[in-house]
């Protein structure tokens, strides 16, 4: 018999235990999605339990109902302002966090909590926050003369913001941590380096902290970008998609669609659309942002060659 | 092409002084190397010239001009670090323009210079390389272009050879030493590698402590070490350094120490004498020893401990009894000078390369200021 190599050994037990991996996410992840790929395309009553294939049927009603756009244009609105707000939140804690001062290291471990809570937790702080009679906002904002006494803060034109601006508050933190993780291994004579070549701060800041942190602010924008536009929990528990329509994002329509109208079929159809959208918007951040940015422009050696003994100038 | 002065500059921490009250004055376009063991303050106070760190007391004066409270920005000065700290997502091109785009110095004029400066640094043909396509070398002429390429008051160097092998380092010491010649400017270089500061520097500040030891040409910093601190550090090998007492026996100045035992020639008795001093350390470099009879003899039980040859000469450590621990003299020959290790040898100083220090170090002789 022919011994195998230690590298032959080494890969087939690299496949055993990966195939073990497949197998179990095949059961739970592609059978459920092959199974609702296969709901999506068929109409299924459940009082008369008849089930009919009508193709891309519920897609196209989708497409076509203004109910379905309008919650696709708050679902973008949504993640758009999401998205922003912890990007910048979360890279200013993270440069705070970065300095050196007393009571960093519990500040540093203190901020995660807002990301440790519950998303229903945030929204029960936040709708407190927000009532018009005893809320903080309010009980703040009023003896200012910035606010009526029993002003209404989530109405028709802001519900979908202030819903926005509690998720910032509650990821923005997992963005700093990974900004913070990125900032420290900036090497220290970058900055020196810089400023030693009269850059000020700003100027420090883009050439020296944007560029090293390019690769994680890739990854806390598609992690934000997919938590965001799937997010579902925050929103259900402060506004439930109201008032009227105001809120319903994407995700608050599939959940009607399934436990309010029993209408499977369709939900699922909006599920795929939903992971279409995302997998579009992810795929442009990379393309955008990933792209090798070439300075080309520096083509002839020999026309420095002018240059000996003359230093610079 | 500035002066740089400083008074008094006293750097401390919360538990430790780094810097202790250190006056020095740069010339312009002068080419000082600040040399010292690790922790002696020599990094603290480039940091201080560059504006990195603050004294606690002192000033700092570029010309006539106090800058102890000018931000590093605003002192234009160049540095070149020992981690080298090239931006690394930018071309070499783009990183020796970057002091000039700070500068909001002309596109036409920003061009012209980059390529000057790395004309001058042989790395006109990497301009479109990122600096992790270069090697170790050329990182660093990139780093010394990107400061070449403006026109600082003064030009800092923080360990910049120490990441860099042997030869390297070798070709890259004369290449800043040319650098110096073309660009005619102040140059402050701190090291702990005695050799770059023996053949770069105008004058060596050697630094032990937070203290300056001595400020001096290399030449009388070899020579005429200020006190035994400085003999110690500056030369390699090191000098010799013996300590023991004097005696004088029926009228002849009698050393030992360390198993040694030797009769100080006339200077060296004369010196001694008006030091009155009685415990001394007795230096002399390997260069000056030899075992060919002539000179000062070092008499005691030496013997061949151990012999480098180094193809050009040899090292020969002969070691003598002095209690538990051996005391060990290290003898620089010609190569083809053969011994045998083990063999019994008596070594013979050259009279005139001979030190004495103190008990506090300072040097007795040869005599006169540093």
């Amino acid at each position: 018999m022919k011994t195998r190599t230690l590298a032959q050994a080494d890969a087939s037990f690299a496949i055993r235990i990966i195939l073990a991996v497949i197998l179990f996410n095949a059961i739970i992840i592609a059978l459920p999605l092959f199974y609702a790929a296969w709901i999506s395309v068929h109409d299924r009553d459940v009082i008369l339990r008849t089930e009919e294939f009508i193709g891309a049927e519920h897609y196209r009603r989708l497409l076509t109902n203004p109910e379905a756009i309008n919650a696709m244009i708050a679902s973008l609105k949504f993640t758009l302002v999401a998205v922003v707000g912890s990007l910048i939140v979360g890279l200013g804690m993270a440069l705070v966090l970065n300095e050196d001062f007393p009571g960093r290291s519990f500040l540093r471990a203190a901020i995660l909590i807002p990301w440790a809570v519950s998303e229903v937790v945030t929204a029960t702080a936040w709708i407190f926050m927000l009532n018009p009679t005893f809320g903080a906002l309010t009980g703040v904002l009023h003896p200012l003369g910035l606010a009526s006494e029993n002003q209404v803060w989530i109405n028709e034109t802001t519900a979908l913001y202030w819903v926005a601006a509690a998720y910032v508050w509650h990821v923005a933190p997992l963005g700093a941590f990974f900004f913070l993780a990125a900032l420290q291994t900036i090497p220290d004579g970058l900055y020196q380096a810089a400023r030693l070549d009269q850059a000020n701060v700003f100027k420090r800041f883009l050439h020296v902290t944007l560029p090293q942190i390019r690769s994680t602010v890739m990854v806390v924008l598609v992690v934000v970008t997919v938590e965001a536009f799937r997010s579902f929990d925050l929103l259900f528990a402060m506004t439930r998609g109201g008032p009227g329509t105001a809120s319903q994002i994407f995700p608050m329509l599939i959940f009607r669609y399934t436990f309010e109208f029993s209408r499977y079929g369709l939900a699922a159809a909006a599920s795929f659309i939903l992971v279409g959208v995302g997998v579009i918007v992810t795929t442009l951040y990379f393309v955008i942002l990933m792209r090798r940015r070439r300075t080309v422009r520096i083509d002839a050696p020999a026309a420095a060659k002018l240059a000996d003994g003359g230093a610079a100038a | 092409m500035t002066a740089v002065v400083l008074k008094s500059v006293v750097r401390r921490y919360r538990d430790a002084v780094a810097v202790e009250s250190l006056d020095l004055e740069i010339r312009d376009k002068e080419f000082v190397v600040l040399l010292g063991p690790s922790g002696c303050g020599k990094t603290t106070t480039l940091n201080m010239i560059a504006g990195m760190d603050s004294p606690s007391s002192g000033q700092i004066y570029f010309d006539d001009r106090p800058v102890e409270n000018v931000p590093p920005e605003k002192r234009n000065v160049a540095m070149v670090f020992q981690s080298i700290a090239l931006y690394p997502h930018k071309t070499v091109y783009e990183n020796i323009a970057f002091p000039l785009r700070m500068a909001r110095v002309p596109s036409v004029e920003l061009d012209r210079r980059v390529r000057s400066a790395a004309g001058l640094m042989r790395i006109d043909e990497f301009l479109n390389r990122k600096p992790n396509e270069l090697s170790g070398g050329q990182r660093q002429r990139v780093a010394l272009g990107r400061a070449a390429v403006r026109n600082p008051v003064a030009f800092l160097f923080d360990e910049p050879l120490s990441a860099l092998d042997a030869k390297l380092r070798t070709e890259m010491r004369v290449e800043i030493k040319k650098l110096h010649e073309r660009l005619q400017s102040t140059f402050i270089y701190v090291t702990h590698d005695q050799v770059e500061a023996l053949t770069m520097a105008d004058r060596i500040a050697v630094m032990d402590s937070g203290r300056l030891m001595q400020y001096a040409p290399p030449d009388e910093i070899y020579r005429r070490p200020a006190n035994v601190t400085v003999a110690r550090f500056v030369g390699s090998p090191a000098m010799n350094l013996i300590a023991g007492r004097i005696s004088d026996e029926a009228g002849a100045l009698r050393f030992s120490g360390a198993g040694i035992t030797l009769t100080l020639p006339g200077a060296l008795a004369a010196a001694a004498r008006n030091a009155r001093q009685a415990d001394v350390t007795f230096g002399v470099r390997p260069e000056a020893l030899s075992a060919e009879p002539g000179g000062v003899a070092i008499e005691g039980a030496g013997k061949v401990y151990a012999i480098e040859p180094l193809g050009s000469d040899q090292f020969v450590d002969v070691s003598f009894t002095a209690g538990d621990a051996p005391q060990l003299i290290k003898m620089r020959t010609r190569p083809n000078v053969r011994f045998r290790v083990g063999e019994q040898v008596t070594l013979f100083a050259v009279p005139e390369e001979t030190y004495l220090f103190a008990a506090d170090g300072r040097r007795i002789y040869p005599e006169g200021v540093a």
